[in-house]
């Protein structure tokens, strides 16, 4: 469980202040699949970055699991917005780095590493360091990694959003196919519509910078989802079109906004 | 190509065959030696052996130094690397004391490592410390704060991410500084040798000038000569494969989620 109570965090730009995020609240619970959705620049980062506690609020406060987060929430497994592979390990070797940080033995390391490339179907890719693997295989990597031990939840900042459209669909499946046997609770930035109704339980919608909640909507179509079937029926077209009315809104303002400051 | 090549030998041919020719016709061989008897005296000292301990005393005192400031520089660059605020505190400091005439201190390190080689060794990390200092501390800052932050969220302490991403990240850096420091450390350890040493090429060099025998010193600074060349030939050769794999990554900053 994620509670986050009247948050605000600010940043030093060029001598400016920026509030990325005001009076903002939010609560996740167990096993939720939550889709964060809102105008690049709103303060999704920054909150993903608050829950693992990579940055304090100067206001509010976040809790997980009814604790305070005040130091680096370990708990939660986070794919950042960047690619964070180590650039000197193979795929092997970054999938079984949190193994070589937890000191598993490394007879069960093996096992582990294996069973989690099976998982994400990198098969044959083992031994390849990440500039020899494409973009698709290098977040099924990070995917691995995050897994690999079991976090409680799971943080992901845009994970496939540098993806062309059909791979995007391919992790989309794999992502709801792992997700339904580990049942992480996911938080998951996008700024895709489509991929927030297709695989979330409920979507909020951030209003342009500082972020607040300007939607907060439940996705109840039926689990598992067919992305075929799902993306042409009549509920996703009216979700997508109530969701769309009010993000349209804030990316257009956004826009005006960031068109006047130049 | 070839030309210039051509031009070139030409112009050294000229001024060693005017050396030559000068030398005990119109100025007295003793002060200006002769280019035949100073070949002739490097070729009898590597043949007769002469030369290979002195060389030796000097390469050692350079390898030392050079390992012992490269394990400095690096161990500062990575503080200050990672404490951004204590490195900003320090800055003006540090970049006095890089302008500092470091030989100046050899009076000093006689006195704190008495004589011997040790303050040949300490003189020569004095002469390259800032070098590893600064590239070691450039690489830090430039690894990736995500790649950081992402293992401190994995459960790395500390340590294992500086064991984990910080040093494999800075490798290319120290080797590239090491590359650049390597000549400073032989020009080191021979000034060194200059004032106080008792054995090595610039040992050499100064007893054979107080001995008048200029043929010995410029034998001695050939022998230097040749000795960097083929260093700067073995690191132009070798250093960018070294390089090759370069793991580092750019952007971002590492003390911040550090
Ligand atoms: N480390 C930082 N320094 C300065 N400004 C920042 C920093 N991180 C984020 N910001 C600013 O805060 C705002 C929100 O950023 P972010 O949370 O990354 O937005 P999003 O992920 O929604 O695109 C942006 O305007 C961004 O420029
Ligand atoms: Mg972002």
């Amino acid at each position: 469980m994620i509670n986050i109570t009247g948050v605000s965090k600010s940043f030093e730009k060029d001598g400016q202040k920026i509030d990325a995020v005001k009076d903002f609240s939010l609560t996740v619970s167990d096993g939720e699949f939550v889709a964060l959705i809102g105008p690049s620049g709103c303060g999704k980062s920054t909150v993903l970055n608050m829950i693992a506690g990579l940055l304090a609020p100067e206001e509010g406060t976040v809790e997980y699991n009814g604790d305070l987060v005040t130091a680096i929430n370990t708990s939660v497994g986070y794919m950042t917005q960047k690619d964070s592979l180590l650039p000197w390990r193979t795929t092997e070797g970054n999938i079984s780095a949190p193994l070589d940080i937890r000191r598993v033995p490394k007879s069960e390391r093996a096992a582990l590493v294996s069973q989690a490339i099976e998982k994400v179907r990198l098969g044959g890719f083992e031994r390849h360091h990440p500039d020899e693997l494409s973009g698709g295989m290098r977040k099924r990597v990070l995917l691995a990694r995050t897994l690999i031990y079991e976090p409680d939840t799971l943080l992901m900042d845009e994970p496939f959003a540098a993806l062309d459209a059909l791979l995007k669909l391919v992790m989309q499946e794999e992502l709801l196919r792992i997700w339904s046997e580990a049942r992480a609770t996911v938080v998951y930035v996008t700024h895709d519509l489509t991929e927030a109704i297709s695989i979330a339980d409920r979507i909020v919608v951030f209003s342009k910078r500082p972020g607040r909640i300007v939607l907060d909507l439940p996705i109840e179509l039926e689990r598992p989802r067919d992305f075929d079937t799902i993306r042409s029926s009549p509920e996703f077209l009216k979700l997508h079109n109530r969701v769309w009315a009010t993000l349209r809104h804030e990316v257009v303002s956004q826009e005006e906004a960031s068109g006047e400051g130049r | 190509m070839w030309r210039i090549r051509l031009y070139q030998l030409i112009v050294l041919g000229v001024f060693l065959g005017g050396w030559e020719w000068v030398s005990d016709r119109h100025i007295r061989t003793l002060w200006i030696s002769k280019p035949s008897l100073i070949a002739e005296r490097t070729l009898d000292w590597f043949f007769s052996g002469f030369i290979y301990s002195h060389i030796l005393a000097t390469l050692q005192i350079a390898g030392l130094g050079l390992l012992i400031g490269t394990a400095i520089g690096v161990v500062f660059g990575i503080v200050l690397g990672l404490q951004r605020s204590l490195s900003r505190l320090l800055d003006p400091i540090l970049g006095g004391a890089y302008t500092l005439p470091r030989i100046a201190f050899l009076p000093v390190l006689l006195f704190w490592f008495g004589f011997g080689f040790r303050p040949l060794v300490a003189l020569v990390v004095l002469m390259i410390f800032f070098v590893l200092f600064y590239n070691t501390r450039a690489g830090v800052e430039s690894v990736d704060g995500d790649l950081v932050a992402s293992m401190r969220v994995m459960g790395a302490t500390r340590l294992q991410v500086i064991r984990m991403v910080i040093l494999p990240s800075i490798v290319p850096f120290v080797l590239a500084a090491m590359m650049i420091a390597a000549p400073y450390a032989l020009v080191g350890a021979i000034v060194g040798e200059i004032f106080i040493g008792s054995r090595g090429l610039g040992f050499l060099i100064v007893s054979s000038t107080g001995g008048l025998d200029l043929t010995g010193t410029f034998a001695a600074c050939l022998v230097v000569t040749v000795i960097s060349l083929i260093a700067t030939l073995v690191i132009a050769r070798h250093g960018p494969r070294l390089l090759g794999r370069s793991p580092g990554t750019i952007g971002g900053s590492a003390g911040a989620a550090f």
